[in-house]
Parts: C-alpha cells; structure tokens; sequence
C-alpha cells in the first residue's frame, strides 16, 4: 500500500502539493488525473523518492521512499532522462545493472510486441517509439509498483492500443500496483480501478471509476468537470 | 467492443453478453471467455470484468465452475423471459418515441407495418 498523508511542496511561491492525503490499495490500477500543473508528477516523483515534500509523509508498504522502496518500484518518467548517444541496447544493459529484478525475458517480449530494434538510437526515434522504449524498460522489471507519468503523451491511437494492451497483460500476470498520471482521462478509463482528481495540488475526488460513473450516470469526463467547476465557485 | 463514455464498462459488458445470449451467439450451456481472456482481448481492468461476471452470476445468466470457467445458463425458461424483456423494451422504447413526435397510434402501426413491407419485398 502506498499512504500519502498531508503532503506539502512548494517550488518559489507556486504551491504544487497542498495537504494532500490518501492511499492506493495494493493490486489496484489508480488514476491520477488532472490538468497540466495539477501536481501530478511532483507527486509521482515524491513517491518514488526523487523530491523531497517540504511537509508530510509518503510510506510504501510502511517505508519512506528511499533505496530499499526503490527496488520495488519502477518509475516511468514524463521527460526522457538519456544520454543522446545511447541505443536502446545500451539502456537496457544499463537498467539490467541497476536492477536486480530485471527480467531479460520479459524485455526480449516486449522488444517483440513493440516491434522495436536493439541498436535503435534514441535521440532521433519518434515520440511513439520513445514512449513505447520508456514503457519496455518500466515493465522489464518485476516491480512491485509502476508510477507512469503520461505514458501515452503524443501518441498515435494505435500506438495507445499497443501500450495499454502491454500494460493490462502485464498486470494480469503480475498483479502490481500500478499508478497512471495523465491530463487525458479518456486514454486510461478502461484500464482504472480507481480515480484521484487533482487540480491546484489539492485532492478533488477518489473513488471507484464504475461506481461513480453507476451513480451519476455521467461520463467520467463530465463528473470530473462537475466536481471541477463545484470547487471554483 | 466499442464502449459508450456515459455507462459504467462492466453494465455495458453485461448487455452485451445479454443479447448474444439472445440472438444465439451464445447458446445454452455454452463456455464464454474467461475473464483474464476478455481484460486482454477489451483492455478493461480485470476487477470491472469481475464486477460485470459476479453480476450476471447473480441473475443467474451464468454459471461458473470453480477452476473450470463460466458457461451460459441452460435454463430454458431464463432464455425465453429474458427474450421477451427484451422485445418488450425494443417495442416500448421505439413506441414511446413515435408518440412524443405527436404520432397517433394508427398511424404508428401504419408507418411499421410500411416499414416491414419494404424489408419483405427487398
């Protein structure tokens, strides 16, 4: 279980998380939806131990985000963080080092499924390919937790297919915790358990995708609006 | 598949399964896919599947064996009622929209017996 309670991070003036509290169940695939600037990857980057909170607390199963949560937790970040010169041949050999629960299998799998080459140079292959590279190297691990950030920013449709397919086979077969940020709700729908809704840092709304979308009888966009022009008046 | 936006996914899984079951896609007693087989081949979370299974377990459309997967009900008379709702609603329902455009029911049989005459001589 990953428990987030009171978070609070500022950058300058501009609040990012703002008392912020909830917690993801183990085996749940959770939406974290909001606009640009929401606090989404700050949050994703908190829990994954890359950023400190100013104030409040992040456990994952009951440990602060450090090396040893590293280890069960992969991390798909927005921004690639690559040197220009790497193929993918080379990152994979560098997070096989890094990793120990790397699985060379499941990697040569997803090499296939994603029909992506080994000496393929990164810099210049396209955002499709990029996001389908980023996704390869995040489900190669057999980790506990995946906290994506926009995993399907600038992408084709069919491109989005392909990787919400990989990852609703991976979950199927691992049963991790897996946590999609995204500002395109309708990308991840089908794929939730639960939504967070955040906007201005704070917390909107949790809770069940079909339960809320069975009690309003609305599409989840248009809850979501609801909830988001309520809390501006 | 192609989901609406407005509905919950596993209600719309629900109707589906419904009227292949109706229109003999699927007959009585018949294996359906598994859940793991329909969150891989539709992309929707395995626990909505569950939710759209434990439902029509409920209602009794269907049957599922423990390690043996789910098979249609081969209850007859649940085939037949379940025919008959849904007759009765597609009836009711284009009835209903006939009327609110201020449509006589003379003229409603009309306009369909028209209609199935067309089809019959197509």
């Amino acid at each position: 279980m990953i428990k987030v309670e009171q978070a609070a991070k500022m950058f300058g003036s501009k609040i990012a998380l703002d008392d912020l509290s909830f917690s993801v169940e183990a085996g749940q695939i959770v939406g974290l939806v909001g606009a640009n600037g929401a606090g989404k990857s700050t949050m994703l980057k908190a829990m994954a131990g890359l950023l400190h909170l100013d104030r409040g607390k992040i456990t994952i199963d009951g440990k602060s985000p450090c090396r040893s949560t590293r280890e069960r937790l992969a991390f798909l970040p927005d921004l690639d963080a690559w040197y220009p010169w790497m193929k993918l041949s080379d990152i994979m050999r560098y997070m096989q080092d890094l990793y120990p629960d790397w699985d060379g299998n499941k990697a040569d799998h997803l090499l296939d499924y994603f029909h992506l080459k080994r000496d393929s140079l990164i810099k210049v292959a396209s955002k499709g390919t990029r996001a389908k590279i980023k996704l390869l190297l995040v489900l190669s691990r057999q980790a506990k937790y995946l906290l994506l950030d926009e995993p399907f920013s600038g992408i084709d449709p069919f491109a989005r297919e392909q990787i919400a397919h990989a990852i609703m086979e991976d979950f199927l077969e691992e049963e991790q915790t897996i946590l999609i940020a995204t500002h395109e709700v309708s990308e991840v729908e089908a794929l939730l358990d639960e939504i967070l809704f955040l906007d201005d840092g704070k917390l909107l709304l949790k809770g069940n995708v079909e339960t809320l979308k069975l009690a309003e009888s609305k599409s989840l966009l248009e809850i979501l609006k609801e909830v988001y022009h309520h809390a501006r008046l | 598949m192609e989901f609406n936006q407005k509905e919950p996914i596993y209600t719309q899984i629900i109707a589906d399964i419904k009227l292949k079951f109706i229109n003999g896609t699927y007959k009585l007693g018949q294996e359906i896919p598994s859940r793991r087989e329909l969150a891989k081949q539709l992309g929707v979370n395995p626990n909505t599947i569950q939710r759209a299974y434990r439902e029509m377990e409920e209602m009794r459309l269907i049957v599922t064996a423990r390690g043996q997967g789910s098979f249609m009900t081969s209850d007859v008379e649940l085939l037949e009622s379940l025919r008959e709702e849904a007759l009765h609603h597609a009836v009711s329902q284009s009835i209903e929209t006939l009327r609110s455009f201020g449509k006589s029911d003379r003229e409603i049989l009309a306009a369909m017996k028209k209609y199935l005459e067309r089809g019959a001589s197509r």
